[in-house]
């Protein structure tokens, strides 16, 4: 239909006379006409030429009225084509049977010309609103479909995948409210948030940009999980309306497999499964306000420590899963998923539980909440492999003219408590240095000569507990209080990057406040003590070209260096 | 099924029912019956009592009201909640934020 003319006419009538005389009446109206004398050539001819209006007549021969408007109603698709009956007839009951079969209005002949045209205007004020609706209804759907692959480039797509890694996120309609997202951080833990904004749809879904922008940012960067928490609270707190939170769940498993750090704010419980006999070793309840909420939260209060053995299944889900119900509004509940875990078969937990959420649900009508579940699995694996620090390799790209320089900081007693100068520390030194394929390396060595320094030497805490695994617990609880009510001491970095022919080396000194020890007796290069100088010193030296100790042990000097050829 | 209100002479003590489910269809009756309210230095009562289910978008709705009684300084206590609700609210850990 164009501006200029109200479109194309159909008129269907088996007597010539009436034909002529609708015709002059919709020529005079701008109307464009064609005509068919039966039902079968009228839907002959709207499918060929199509039409923007019928009108009908009823009694025809070959096909009549109804059966013409079903066929032209079924073949004009979802574009609405009024098609108004012209009878003579006028029972009610075949009247009825025009709206019956499709049609939108009727008139009874002989029809008064002013009625007719009034239903014709009325007739394209609804073929206006009806293409306004279309036209609304396909835009919302392009941009549905657009936003949906945003969401899935930006947020889905950057996950770790990884088969020790089972993830799956059930929507109750396009965009999910939940969320799920992973990353490794460059000491090689393993950072997993699962998390359920209020309510679902595209609302949901917009709440999950800004969370993944900032998880993904701070845990690459190395960040702490209260930080990284911290900092996706604060900004939701800032984005979101009142009355909308983020429930989340933040579990890290550190690269040792051998304990995992929970945060849990205002999701169901965190479950620890054995993986061999599927016992329920831990579960983690929520200990927090769901993020968004509070600006001030106590991130760390929240977090609670699980040790963890070979194989152990960590499960993490939403309250969609529990809360799913059958036609019987029965909830699946959390007894039917304990029965789910601890009859499955071995490694098999995961689809166990979807197999026996779809049999309780049944052939449920819409699902109600959204679904999540995730199942890691604690084995080497499902951390990224240690790259071999290789000397030789070159680096990717080449600057000229690398000069030498230095750098010291210093951290004084309440300062050490609030910050953590591993990141900025490497960040710099990304900045100033091509060091992107040594940086995993790199940030594992200055992270274990700070957490050495802070630990061993300014918390004076004895690494001889951590070895025992009932003790990482007791080491933790004395660390976080020792750290609470530290006001004096210092860690002081030095670091002087050298060039020495084709070799550039950073010489990283960090010198604690603490009492030191003796590393003339105990400490030979290349000599692994496990007791004494603890996994962090052997890590630094299958790192590190050299690590020496002087003072009284409380600085460490450690040499990382890398070929620039 | 809904929202009951009753306000003390004075304005000062306001009770809140609610009847049935606690979820988003409440929405408009709610907000329509804490905004008419004075907020700040009103005692409120939530009584959950007849309250079978709560969900997350209730618990938006307890935020607003609290946001609405005056936010850090919200008088709020929300009174004969059943188990299963009680549930919901803890795993929220909102007894942070309101009496229950």
């Amino acid at each position: 239909m164009n501006n200029s003319s109200p479109g194309k006419a159909l008129i269907v009538d088996d007597e010539k006379a009436n034909r002529l005389a609708l015709k002059s009446l919709l020529v005079r109206q701008g109307y464009q006409t064609i005509e068919a004398v039966n039902g079968a050539e009228a839907v002959a001819l709207f499918k060929q030429q199509n039409a923007d209006i019928v009108f009908m007549d009823v009694m025809m021969p070959v096909l009549d009225g109804y059966e013409a408007t079903r066929q032209i109603k079924a073949a004009s698709g979802k574009r609405f084509v009024p098609i108004i009956f012209l009878t003579a007839m006028s029972d009610e009951a075949a009247l009825a049977q025009c709206i019956e079969a499709g049609g939108d209005d009727f008139l009874v002949k002989p029809y008064d010309k002013l009625i007719l045209q009034s239903k014709i205007r009325s007739m394209q004020r609804i073929a206006a609103l009806n293409s306004e609706v279309q036209g609304m209804y396909s835009m919302i759907h392009r941009e549905q479909e657009i936003a949906e692959s945003v969401y899935i480039n930006a947020i889905q797509s950057p996950n770790i995948v990884n088969p020790y890694l089972r993830q799956a996120v059930r929507p109750a309609s396009i965009f999910s409210g939940d969320l799920v997202l992973s990353a490794y951080s460059p000491s090689r833990d393993l950072f997993f948030l699962a998390g359920d904004f209020t309510g679902h749809g595209l609302l949901a879904a917009l709440g999950a940009m800004p969370v993944s922008e900032v998880f993904r940012a701070m845990t690459t960067k190395g960040f702490s999980p209260e930080e990284i928490l911290a900092g996706i609270n604060k900004k939701l707190k800032v984005m979101l309306p009142v009355d909308m939170f983020f429930g989340a769940q933040l579990v890290v498993v550190n690269h040792d497999l051998e304990h995992v750090r929970v945060f849990n704010a205002g999701m169901p419980d965190v479950l620890i499964v054995d993986g061999a006999n599927h016992r329920i070793k831990h579960r983690l309840a929520s200990t927090g306000l769901p993020l968004g909420v509070d600006a001030g939260a106590d991130i760390h209060a929240m977090q609670q420590y699980a040790p963890i053995a070979h194989n152990d299944k960590i499960l993490m889900y939403s309250d969609g899963l529990i809360e799913a119900r059958n036609a019987g509004d029965q909830e699946f509940g959390s007894r039917r998923l304990i029965g789910s875990i601890t009859g499955a078969p071995q490694n098999k937990i995961f689809e166990q539980i979807f197999s026996d959420l779809d049999a309780f649900c049944g052939a449920v009508e819409s699902q109600r909440d959204d679904v999540t579940l995730v199942e890691i699995s604690c084995v080497q694996d499902v951390l990224p492999a240690l790259e071999a620090h290789d000397y030789l390799r070159p680096a990717a790209h080449m600057l000229s003219g690398r000069g030498e320089w230095k750098l010291s900081l210093r951290f004084d007693g309440a300062r050490l408590r609030e910050t953590n100068p591993v990141p900025v520390l490497i960040n710099y030194l990304m900045e100033m240095e091509e060091l992107e394929a040594e940086r995993q390396a790199l940030f594992t060595v200055i992270t274990e000569l700070y957490l050495n320094a802070l630990d061993h030497g300014v918390l004076a805490l004895d690494s001889t507990l951590k070895t025992d695994p009932a003790g990482f617990e007791a080491y933790v609880q004395t660390r976080e209080s020792r750290l609470a009510s530290l006001d004096n001491g210092h860690v002081i970095f030095n670091l002087s990057v050298e060039q020495e022919s084709t070799r550039r080396s950073i010489l990283l000194r960090v010198e604690d406040s603490g009492q030191g020890f003796d590393f003339t007796n105990h400490v030979a290069p290349n000599e692994r003590d496990m007791a004494l100088s603890g996994r962090g010193l052997v890590l630094i030296r299958d790192l590190c070209e050299s690590l020496e100790f002087e003072g009284n042990g409380n600085i460490a000097v450690a040499r990382f260096s890398w070929s620039t050829r | 099924m809904g929202i009951d209100m009753t306000v003390s002479d004075d304005g000062n003590s306001v009770t809140i029912a609610v009847t049935g489910k606690f979820d988003f269809q409440l929405y408009d009756e709610f907000r329509t019956a804490y905004i008419s309210t004075v907020g700040t230095g009103v005692s409120y009562k939530l009584d959950l009592s007849a309250t079978d289910y709560l969900d997350s978008s209730a618990m938006g709705m307890l935020l607003l009201l609290r946001e609405h009684a005056g936010g850090e300084t919200a008088d709020i206590e929300i009174t004969r909640v059943s188990p299963e609700v009680r549930k919901i609210l803890e795993v929220a850990n909102f007894g942070k934020l309101f009496k229950f």
